[in-house]
């Protein structure tokens, strides 16, 4: 079970990183990519956050907050030896991607009503040292 | 993206770097390689419909200007290299698009599907890396 975010004195791990990185991008100004992008929606974030409260475990590695050029956001982990990556194309419909370095598994699939192959992914990550 | 903007320029040769501005954010730490990674999050098209943006380096060395010139009023940015014949193999046209404040713009045009981003973005080589 998750440790609620919005516990200030007890907050999971991924939590203060993660939560200063989304503000980070919220404050970007449009045109902030130099190719024109537009400022980055808060409803991508409020779903980024949402969903990463729903399903990351308390010990689990902080992302990579990376905002695109379409005013959007993603989700990246490079790490453990596992390559995640969580697209939000808008703030409800997500495209994952997963590599495991160690065992040669990969897929890319549309995680907007199904999270069963994120969760099994994050719980991969999350239990590997 | 539905498909090409610009037709392919075949005298664009497939050996010809390709350079993108890389915005800091772009730059994700990879702990699986030990270094920093070109996010796929670089190499997609404007919300406008705009192909994608690049520089044609020949025409930059043609106009007597280098990677740190080209970043000059760009700090913190980082300038990274594809190959023309890279983004053709991904299903992309190369297309010289000069602006009159920039001779060397060149547009990659075509679907950018995750797949693509991630494969143009695994391919490309750093030109220069804030230090």
């Amino acid at each position: 079970m998750s440790q609620p975010v919005t516990d200030s004195a007890n907050p999971a791990a991924w939590a203060p990183a993660t939560v200063q990185s989304l503000g980070r991008v919220l404050e970007l100004p449009p045109g902030w990519d130099s190719y024109g992008a537009p400022a980055i929606q808060p409803a991508f974030a409020a779903r980024a956050l949402d969903l990463m409260v729903a399903v990351l475990p308390d010990d689990a590695p902080a992302p990579a907050v990376v905002p695109t050029s379409r005013g959007g956001l993603q989700l990246e982990w490079h790490t453990r030896g596992i390559d995640l990556e969580i697209e939000f194309e808008t703030p409800h419909r997500l495209r994952g991607y997963f590599h495991d370095h160690q065992t040669h598994t990969s897929w890319e699939k549309d995680l907007s009503a199904d999270h069963s192959a994120l969760l099994e992914a994050i719980a991969i990550l999350s239990q590997r040292s | 993206m539905a498909g090409p903007l610009y037709p392919d320029d075949p005298t664009i040769a497939d050996n010809a770097a390709l350079w993108r501005r890389i915005h800091p954010n772009w730059m994700v730490r990879d702990d699986n390689e030990r270094g920093w990674r070109i996010s796929s999050a670089a190499f997609t098209d404007s919300r406008d419909g705009s192909p994608l943006s690049v520089l044609l380096a020949a025409i930059i060395a043609q106009t007597g200007r280098t990677a740190e010139g080209v970043l000059a009023s760009f700090p913190g940015y980082a300038l990274a290299a594809i190959s023309a014949g890279l983004a053709r193999a991904q299903r992309q046209t190369v297309a010289r698009t000069p602006l009159p404040e920039e001779p060397a713009h060149t547009s990659i045009s075509g679907d950018k599907t995750p797949a693509v981003r991630r494969a143009l973005a695994q391919g490309a080589n750093w030109v220069h890396f804030p230090t």
